[in-house]
C-alpha cells in the first residue's frame, strides 16, 4: 500500500510540475484529472487518449521501473471473438510504457493452454514483437511462480504468484470486457487470476468472489485499461457469444471503478446490470479495495 | 572405407533420426516426412501389411531397404539403423566403463543366432493370424519410443533443472529472459518400462557387442534372409595370414579365427570393419567372386532341421498368441480409452499401430500417452488421449500426419474437425457446481466447442454445467482444467467417430454432430436467460 500511495503522490507531483514544462495538450491534462476516462475511437488511439486523460503514462510509470501488463490472451480465438484483449490496446500500452522510460516491460498471462498458440491467435504476440521481441509470454511452468502470502486476505491466504509480478513496480491490467458465467463479468479484477499458478483452488476451496478480492488486494493494478472496443456480452469467457462493438476504452487508476464503469456501460445478456450485481465488484467496494459508486466519481468522456 | 566412414554414416543417420523426431510436431523436416525411419523398418514393412490384409503405402520405403539388402547385404543394420547406432555408441561407452576380459566363444552361439528367426517367425505367425506383435521387437519402433518417450523428456527435464539450479547466477547476470523460451517438460506413462528395456539391452552389450542385432532383432532376421544371396559380400584373398584382426574387431562376431574366409552374409552387418583393419589388404567387400550360399538354412547359425522345427513351433506359438486378442475379454479394456482423432476402428487400429510413440512426440500438448492395459492386453503401449496430461487442440492435425501405418489417419483440418474422439460426462457428485453450489464453470470457460451449457436449476444456488453431446468433440480441455481431483468432468469414448476412410464430415453430419462453434455464435443464451433471473454469474 505504501508504495502505491507514494507512487500516487509522485504522480500528482509530476503532473502539477510537469504539465506546462512537458507541453502536454492542456485539453488532455487537467489539474483535476478524472477518476475514470472513457474514450471512443480506434483501439490504439482510444487507449492513448484514455491514459492521457488520467495524466499520461508517466503518472503511473517512472523511468527505470519494471512494468507488467496483464491482458487477456488465454483463448485460441481471433480478435473478432472478443475473448482476448485487442492487440492494438496492448501494443499502445507497451509503447506508452517504453515512452515513459520503463526499465523492463513484460506482457504476461497464465493462459488456459500452455504454449504460444493463444498468444499468436489473439494477435498480441505479433503486436508486442513488433515493438520489441521477447516481451510477451505465457507462463505455464511452475518455475516462473513463487508461493506468496496474500496480505489482507479473508479466504485465500496464499498462492503461487508470478515472480515477474512480485518484482514489478507497476502492474497494468488490460482486460477485454466480457461476460463470465461464474463471476458475471471478467474485467480487471477477475483478470488478475491470470497472474497466479493455482487458479483451481479459487473455484473449489474458496469462495470465488472473496478469493478474487483477496488476490487483488495483493496484486492491485495501478492502472486498469479495459478494452471495450468489442464486448463479449453473452456466453463468456470463451464464447462464441454475442459481440457488441462500442468501440470504447475505459481507463482508471482504480480497477474497481474501471470495472464498475464497464459493467454499467454495456448490456450483458441483453440487460442493464448494476455494478453491485457483480459479486466480486461489490465485495471489492465493501472491503475498500476501490470504489464502485461511479455516479459519485469524476468521469470524463471523449470521442476521437 | 569401413571404420570411420561408417561411423559418420551412423552418426548422420542417428542425427537425422533425432532431427526428424524433433520435427514431429510439424510433420516434416526439409521435405522429409517426420516418420521416415519408421517407414524404413523392414519388419513393420513385412508384418503390418500381413496383419492389415492389404498394402500399407506408408511402409513402401521398407521395400527399398529390402532391395538394398538384396544388392549389398545388411547395409541398413551396419550403416543406417538408428538402433544399431545407439547400441554401438552406448555399448561402446558401457564397455569402456565396465571392462571385461575377452569373452570366450559362447557355446550357445548358433542357437542364439537362431533366436531372431524365432522372433521373426512368431511375429509373422501372429501376423498371418491377424495379430500385430511387431511392435514388441520392431527396432525403429523401439528406438523411436526410447528417444521420444524417454530421452527427450529426460533431456528437457535436465535442462530445466540445471537452469533452475543456476538461476541465481542468471539473475545476477541479468540474462533471465531466455528462461521463457525453454520448452515445457514432457512426461510419458510406461517410459520407465521403455527405459528398463533399453538398460537391459545395454547390459547385454557387455556380453556381446550388438547383442540385440546379432541374436534378437527380427528386422535383422528379415534382412538376413534377404542378404543370403546379396551381390556385394565379403571376399578374402589368398593374402590372408589368419592374423585374426578382423575376427577380433568384427562387431557381428562372425569371422572365425580358424576360417576367416568363410562368408556369412546373413549375419554380416556389412560394416566393412574387416576391410579397414586388414593389414594385408586381403579383404574386399564387393560383388566379385562366387556367391554361393544356396540353402536357406545352410548357415553356421542354425542347423536346418532344428531351425525348421523351431520355425514351425514359433509359427504355432504365434498362432496361439493370436488367441491373445481373446484374452482382452478377461479385462474389460477395449473401447474404454480415448483414441487420437481420426483413429481407425479399434480392431483395425490395433492391427496397424506400431506403438512407436511418434504421435505422442508430435502431440503439442503432451496429451497422447501410451497405455498399459487400459485398452486391453493387445492394446498395450497404444496411444490414448489423457486430458490431464494435455487436451486435443482443435487447430492441430499432428498425430495423424506422422503415423507411419496410418492407424491414425492423416486428416486435413477440415476433416479432423469432425473426427469426434469422445464425449465429456459430468460427475454430479463431484462437480463443484452440482454438489457444492459453487460458481465454478471452469469446464465451460475452457471448452473450445461451446459444448458446455450452464443454467440455473431449481434446488441449486449456482448455475450448473451440462454437456451438449452433439457439440462435444471429446478434446478434454474441460477435464484438464477442472479444479476437482479427480476431475468432475471426464471424457468418455462414447460417440467417438472411428472410420477407415476420411469421410468424417459426412459421417459426423449424418450422426447429427454440431462441431462448428461459429455456427451457434450468439444464439446460445438469449432465449435461455429471460428477464426473470439474473444472467449467469450475476447477482439479483
Amino acid at each position: 500500500m505504501q508504495r502505491r500511495d507514494f507512487l500516487k503522490f509522485q504522480a500528482a507531483t509530476a503532473l502539477s510540475l510537469g504539465a506546462a514544462a512537458l507541453g502536454f495538450p492542456t485539453r488532455l491534462l487537467a489539474g483535476d484529472s478524472p477518476d475514470i476516462a472513457v474514450v471512443r475511437g480506434s483501439p490504439a488511439a482510444a487507449t492513448r487518449a484514455a491514459v492521457e486523460l488520467l495524466g499520461g503514462m508517466s503518472a503511473f510509470v517512472r523511468p527505470g521501473q519494471k512494468v507488467i501488463i496483464k491482458p487477456n490472451m488465454s483463448f485460441t480465438a481471433d480478435v473478432a471473438s472478443a475473448t482476448n484483449t485487442h492487440p492494438g490496446v496492448v501494443r499502445e500500452l507497451l509503447v506508452m510504457c517504453l515512452e515513459a522510460g520503463a526499465g523492463t516491460v513484460r506482457v504476461l498471462d497464465h493462459a488456459f493452454q500452455s504454449g504460444t498458440r493463444s498468444l499468436e491467435q489473439s494477435g498480441i504476440l505479433d503486436a508486442c514483437n513488433g515493438v520489441r521481441e521477447g516481451l510477451c509470454h505465457n507462463l505455464a511452468h511452475e518455475r516462473f511462480y513463487h508461493e506468496t502470502t496474500l496480505n489482507d486476505a479473508q479466504a485465500m491466504k496464499s498462492n503461487a504468484v508470478m515472480k515477474d509480478v512480485l518484482e514489478a513496480d507497476v502492474l497494468i491490467a488490460a482486460p477485454v470486457a466480457k461476460t463470465n458465467s461464474a463471476t458475471g463479468v471478467s474485467l480487471s479484477l477477475k483478470g488478475q487470476m491470470g497472474l497466479i499458478l493455482h487458479r483451481g483452488v479459487m473455484h473449489g476451496r474458496y469462495d470465488l468472489d472473496t478469493s478474487i478480492v483477496d488476490l487483488c488486494f495483493h496484486l492491485k493494478p495501478s492502472l486498469a485499461v479495459i478494452d471495450a472496443s468489442r464486448v463479449l456480452s453473452t456466453n463468456g469467457p470463451y464464447g462464441p457469444g454475442k459481440v457488441l462493438t462500442p468501440g470504447e476504452v475505459i481507463a482508471s487508476a482504480d480497477p474497481v471503478a474501471a470495472d464498475a464503469m464497464a459493467v454499467a456501460s454495456y448490456e450483458w445478456y441483453g440487460r442493464r446490470i448494476q455494478p453491485r450485481q457483480v459479486g466480486h465488484i461489490a465485495q471489492a467496494h465493501a472491503r475498500g479495495l476501490g470504489r464502485m459508486d461511479i455516479e459519485h466519481m469524476h468521469v470524463r468522456r471523449l470521442s476521437l | 572405407m569401413g571404420g570411420r566412414l561408417r561411423r559418420y554414416a551412423q552418426a548422420g543417420s542417428l542425427g537425422l533420426f533425432c532431427l526428424l523426431l524433433g520435427a514431429a510436431e510439424s510433420g516434416s523436416f526439409f521435405g522429409l516426412p517426420a516418420d521416415l525411419f519408421l517407414r524404413l523398418d523392414p519388419l513393420a514393412g513385412l508384418a503390418v501389411p500381413v496383419v492389415a490384409r492389404g498394402p500399407v503405402p506408408g511402409l513402401f520405403p521398407a521395400l527399398f531397404i529390402i532391395l538394398l539388402t538384396l544388392w549389398a547385404g545388411r547395409l541398413f543394420c551396419g550403416w543406417l539403423c538408428p538402433m544399431g547406432a545407439t547400441l554401438d555408441a552406448a555399448g561402446g561407452m558401457v564397455r569402456r566403463i565396465v571392462r571385461r576380459k575377452k569373452a570366450e566363444t559362447l557355446r550357445l552361439e548358433p542357437v542364439l543366432r537362431g533366436l531372431k528367426y524365432l522372433v521373426l517367425a512368431a511375429i509373422l505367425g501372429a501376423a498371418v493370424c491377424g495379430v500385430n506383435l511387431a511392435f514388441w521387437a520392431s527396432p525403429l519402433s523401439l528406438t523411436t519410443r526410447l528417444y521420444a518417450l524417454v530421452l527427450h523428456p529426460l533431456g528437457l527435464e535436465s535442462i530445466g533443472q540445471s537452469l533452475e539450479a543456476v538461476s541465481p547466477l542468471l539473475e545476477w547476470l541479468g540474462v533471465t529472459d531466455w528462461l521463457y523460451e525453454l520448452p515445457e517438460s514432457r512426461h510419458f506413462l510406461t517410459a520407465g518400462w521403455t527405459g528398463l528395456f533399453w538398460l537391459a539391452l545395454l547390459g547385454l552389450e557387455l556380453i556381446r557387442p550388438r547383442f540385440w542385432c546379432r541374436y534378437l532383432c527380427p528386422a535383422g532376421a528379415v534382412l538376413g534372409l534377404f542378404s543370403r544371396r546379396s551381390f556385394r559380400t565379403r571376399h578374402v584373398s589368398a593374402a590372408c595370414t589368419s592374423c585374426g584382426r578382423c575376427s577380433a574387431r568384427c562387431p557381428a562376431g562372425i569371422i572365425r579365427n580358424a576360417r576367416p574366409t568363410e562368408p556369412c552374409p546373413s549375419e554380416c552387418l556389412a560394416c566393412q570393419t574387416c576391410v579397414s583393419v586388414c593389414p594385408h589388404g586381403a579383404v574386399r567387400y564387393d560383388s566379385g567372386g562366387s556367391r554361393a550360399v544356396p540353402s536357406l538354412f545352410h548357415q553356421p547359425s542354425v542347423p536346418s532341421r532344428r531351425a525348421f522345427c523351431a520355425l514351425l513351433g514359433a509359427g504355432a506359438a504365434g498362432a496361439a498368441l493370436a488367441g491373445l486378442s481373446r484374452a482382452d475379454t478377461l479385462r474389460q479394456g477395449a473401447g474404454t480409452v480415448i483414441r487420437p482423432p481420426g483413429s481407425r476402428p479399434e480392431p483395425d487400429f490395433l492391427k496397424r499401430c506400431l506403438r512407436c510413440g511418434e504421435c505422442m512426440k508430435a502431440c503439442p500438448t503432451g496429451g497422447l500417452q501410451p497405455t498399459w492395459f487400459q485398452a486391453g492386453f493387445s492394446g498395450i503401449f497404444t496411444p490414448f488421449l489423457d486430458p490431464r496430461s494435455g487436451a486435443c487442440r482443435p487447430d492441430c492435425t499432428a498425430c495423424g500426419a506422422v503415423c507411419p501405418t496410418q492407424a491414425i489417419l492423416a486428416l486435413p483440418l477440415t476433416e479432423k474437425r469432425w473426427a469426434k474422439t469422445g464425449t465429456a460426462v459430468i460427475n454430479r457428485k463431484n462437480c463443484l457446481a452440482w454438489a457444492e453450489d459453487k460458481r465454478c464453470m471452469v469446464c465451460k470457460e475452457n471448452c473450445p466447442y461451446g459444448a458446455v451449457d450452464v443454467s440455473m436449476r431449481s434446488g441449486h444456488k449456482a448455475p450448473v454445467p451440462a454437456v451438449h453431446d452433439t457439440r462435444c468433440y471429446g478434446c478434454g480441455f474441460c477435464e484438464q482444467a477442472c479444479p476437482q481431483t479427480p476431475s468432475a468432468i471426464v471424457v468418455e469414448p462414447v460417440g467417438a467417430l472411428r472410420l477407415n476412410q476420411d469421410s468424417f464430415e459426412a459421417a459426423a453430419r449424418a450422426a447429427g454432430l454440431e462441431l462448428e462453434p461459429s455456427v451457434h455464435q450468439g444464439h446460445v443464451s438469449q432465449e435461455r436467460w429471460g428477464q426473470a433471473d439474473a444472467p449467469p454469474g450475476f447477482l439479483e
